[in-house]
């Protein structure tokens, strides 16, 4: 007896041991089965600190293998990690067959299968949806495309203001920089508790607010590389007028203007802090205001956020800086086995802007109904919980414009950009590029593999240019060491950088 | 020994040593094969290469090691390494030494009783939950303690954002969460102090602080430096969760460090080869202090883990 309760325990013990390393062989499958990671932005955007209802998300899988013969399954990412979890999924060697990410950091570590012959194959509806803008930044120099587009030039950081706070104190909603800093000290003495600007460091689709709201007020290209009289690209921080702006952030950050948080913050605490009604000029990515905007309403009733008609000014212009059709898209695995479901199923979505909308908002009658299929008009009938979007594969301006609602849900986030008004011509706020600038060297792509090889010192500029400029602005650093800063960045491999850059730059422009 | 004996013996003792086969087999499996993958470290490895192509791909020698040691911040992140982790010793480590001493000395049983469970529960707090709790204390959108600061007339400024402030909100979090679950050794060790050593020492004359000082410490000493020698075996191991979860690049400069450092090239930049040899240099560091603690250990008449 003895001994089978010892053969038993190391049976047990052994199984234990390896338990965790077995894997599910699977079953011979008929369909094509494929795993995306929905780290487009849709599901943290809707509530990522909750998930979806199984029971609908297997509703949207069904709905979706019924229609294309594709079983499709998502994995939803970590918010704030997304990226983070991504990488660990492709490293472990896990099933993932497409996700969204900037195709330069992948393609040149060969971990993406371009997509000229599949999107020429499957994918016509894909072409068509997009602007040629927006297919030549997911474009190689070559010609090869690696993905699927996620954006167009956009006004992703307008400076959303509480006109009523403006309107209470008798002030006119600020056009320039003067009359923000004004705006602030107004808010600042009369509001307590109020903060008079919410700005981010790093937020989602590569938005970092503080800059790309405000630079171009102090600089001559705003948020961007520039084109030097010496024929080279130079980073952002030696534009005439850059040690003016951090100086004016570090004069705000010393006044209370700027919350003290910004360079830790992440979209839940962003939404929460605006939707609590505190916020008295945001510039952090837009639809952090525009989405939860009902909550901000229903939370603070006669609340009225809106951004300058024209856009900020400063002395050297338009203060934001537009943010150019990207390098994101969604990409397909080097390792998928199933490429051409893939762009299936995007062709499903792209093809149908009610196909779309079914995969934004769930099942019909669920969240939301029609009201006019034929003219795409649908209403919402409930907040967005149960489903967060996991199957909306297809976002982007062109599939979320081609429908329309009246419902208040959703009215700021679909006036922003212009949901339903593609057939009127109506520019939407968030393609009125009149009120920004455009970065100089918008549509070029940097080769990562080449950064690598050229600029060794690559990482530590990174850090420094990030870590400093927040030391700056929050005073642990005194402005007048600025120019040390700067010899610093040389000093670490500035010129190598200026040097690889240029090359890149000069070879696509 | 002859061959003959020795099969004599693992014949009588088969059961123990098949008992001890799952054991070995999970150190061989996770412990011992992995270290295969750091040969990663010597080469140019691209995320999706397979076995094949890493073991066929050109050696590229100590390049990536250069590379670390030659870094801007080489020796701010091997400062912030060494100090966060003496930090951690210093009052991790010597914390529930005291608080195991004031415990025993609580007379009342269902008193000492609760403060060890209380003392346990935050240890059974995940990561992440403790950096949700320290962010919603210090968030200066009604966090308890800027509150509290303002109301003695203070200026409450972000604490987790300030290189000042960061390493003391750090080490206080790990301290709170461990500090009571850190103190069962060494109650055990104090439960087994003949007690026929205080009675002679209150005979003659000793208070109690005497008593703790020649009687208790000296008692559960072969405990503290079997405890310290495990702890500086992982200290390097320790603790880069929690300040991967609370720090920001705003106090890089105190708080960035290799396991960081590796996180963020590895996991964020995708340079396998390079975060690999950073934690391998981690790894031969974790090994010298290992041996220089335990040969401290033996020179100084305590326990040692091996001759």
């Amino acid at each position: 007896m003895k001994k089978v309760v010892v053969l038993l325990t190391i049976v047990l013990l052994s199984v234990n041991v390896f338990a965790s390393g077995s894997q599910d062989a699977g079953e011979e499958q008929s369909v094509p089965k494929i795993v995306i990671y929905n780290n487009n932005g849709v599901i943290s955007g809707a509530g990522g600190e909750t998930t979806s209802s199984p029971e609908i998300i297997a509703e949207m899988r069904a709905w979706v293998l019924a229609e294309t013969g594709v079983d499709v399954e998502v994995i939803a990412p970590v918010v704030g990690q997304e990226s983070q979890k991504l990488n660990l999924l492709l490293a472990s060697g896990a099933q993932v067959d497409a996700f969204w990410g900037n195709w330069p950091d992948f393609a040149s570590r060969n971990m993406i299968l371009p997509l000229n012959d599949l999107i020429e194959e499957y994918g016509s509806s894909i072409i068509s949806s997009w602007p040629k803008e927006s297919f030549a930044a997911m474009s190689d120099p070559n010609g090869t495309m690696w993905g699927i587009p996620r954006s167009t030039p956009f006004m992703g950081n307008p400076l959303f203001l509480r006109a009523d706070w403006a309107e209470k104190y008798s002030l006119e909603v600020p056009e320039t920089i003067e009359e923000l800093e004004e705006y602030f000290a107004v808010i600042k003495k009369n509001e307590p508790g109020a903060i008079p600007l919410l700005a981010e460091m790093k937020g989602k689709h590569g938005s970092s607010g503080i800059f790309q709201t405000f630079l171009g007020a102090f600089t001559e290209y705003g948020a961007s590389n520039w084109l030097d009289k010496d024929g080279k690209i130079k980073p952002q921080e030696l534009q005439t007028g850059y040690k003016e702006f951090v100086q004016k952030m570090n004069e705000w950050y010393k006044a209370g203007y700027i919350y003290p948080e910004f360079a830790s913050l992440n979209r839940n605490i962003v939404r929460d802090l605006i939707k609590s009604g505190k916020v008295a000029a945001n510039a952090t990515w837009y639809s952090n205001v525009t989405v939860p905007y009902a909550t901000t309403e229903s939370n603070n009733p006669g609340i009225n956020m809106i951004f300058p008609e024209g856009g900020l000014s400063g002395e050297y212009g338009k203060a934001e800086t537009i943010k150019p059709a990207g390098v994101e898209g969604m990409l397909i695995s080097a390792r998928s086995e199933h490429p051409e479901a893939v762009i299936k199923v995007m062709e499903f979505f792209y093809s149908n802007p009610g196909n779309h909308q079914v995969a934004y908002m769930g099942p019909e009658n669920g969240l939301w109904k029609w009201t006019n299929k034929d003219k795409l008009q649908f209403e919402i009938l409930k907040d967005r919980t149960g489903y967060l979007g996991d199957y909306a594969f297809a976002m982007g301006l062109p599939m979320e414009r081609a429908v329309s609602t009246d419902s208040p849900q959703m009215a700021k986030h679909f006036a922003y950009l212009g949901v339903g008004t593609v057939a009127s011509g109506i520019t939407p706020d968030g393609l009125d590029y009149s009120r920004g600038k455009m970065p100089v060297d918008a549509g070029v792509v940097y080769d990562p593999q080449v950064i690598e090889n050229d600029i060794p010192g690559f990482a530590d500029l990174q850090r420094m240019r990030e870590e400093e400029v927040i030391k700056f602005i929050m005073g642990a650093r005194p402005m007048g060491e600025w120019d040390n800063f700067i010899e610093e960045l040389y000093s670490i491999g500035l010129n190598d950088w200026i040097n690889a850059y240029t090359e890149m730059f000069k070879s696509q422009k | 020994m002859s061959i003959t004996l020795i099969k004599k013996k693992i014949q009588r003792d088969k059961f123990l040593y098949l008992l001890m086969l799952p054991g070995l087999l999970y150190f061989l499996l996770f412990r011992y094969l992995p270290l295969l993958g750091t040969l990663v470290a010597f080469k140019d490895v691209a995320p999706f290469d397979n076995a094949a192509t890493i073991i066929a791909s050109k050696w590229v020698g100590l390049k990536h090691f250069e590379s670390f040691i030659s870094s801007h911040y080489f020796w701010n992140i091997m400062s912030n390494t060494f100090a966060l982790a003496g930090l951690r010793m210093i009052f991790e480590f010597f914390c529930p030494v005291l608080l195991a001493l004031l415990i025993n000395e609580v007379r009342n049983k269902y008193l000492k009783k609760t403060i060890q469970t209380i003392s346990y529960m935050p240890f059974f707090l995940s990561n992440i939950v403790l950096a949700g709790l320290v962010f919603q204390l210090l968030t200066m959108n009604n966090g308890v303690i800027p509150a509290i600061v303002e109301s003695l007339g203070g200026d409450a400024i972000y604490y987790l954002g300030d290189s000042r402030y960061f390493r003391t909100v750090l080490i206080s979090a790990i301290v709170w969460r461990n500090i009571g679950w850190g103190t069962i050794v060494y109650l055990a060790a104090l439960s087994g102090i003949d007690p026929q050593l205080y009675e002679a020492a209150r005979i003659d004359g000793a208070n109690r602080f005497r008593q703790t000082l020649y009687i208790t410490i000296p008692s559960i000493s072969f405990a503290i430096a079997i405890m310290f020698i495990l702890r500086i075996s992982v200290i390097l191991n320790q603790g880069w969760e929690e300040t991967l979860l609370l720090y920001n690049p705003g106090v890089y400069s105190v708080a960035d460090i290799i396991d960081t450092y590796v996180w963020r090239m590895g996991l964020e930049q995708m340079r396998y080869s390079f975060a690999t040899a950073v934690g391998f240099f981690k790894s031969i560091l974790a090994l010298v202090l290992v041996v220089a603690s335990n040969v401290i250990a033996k020179k100084s008449g305590q326990q040692s883990m091996y001759k």
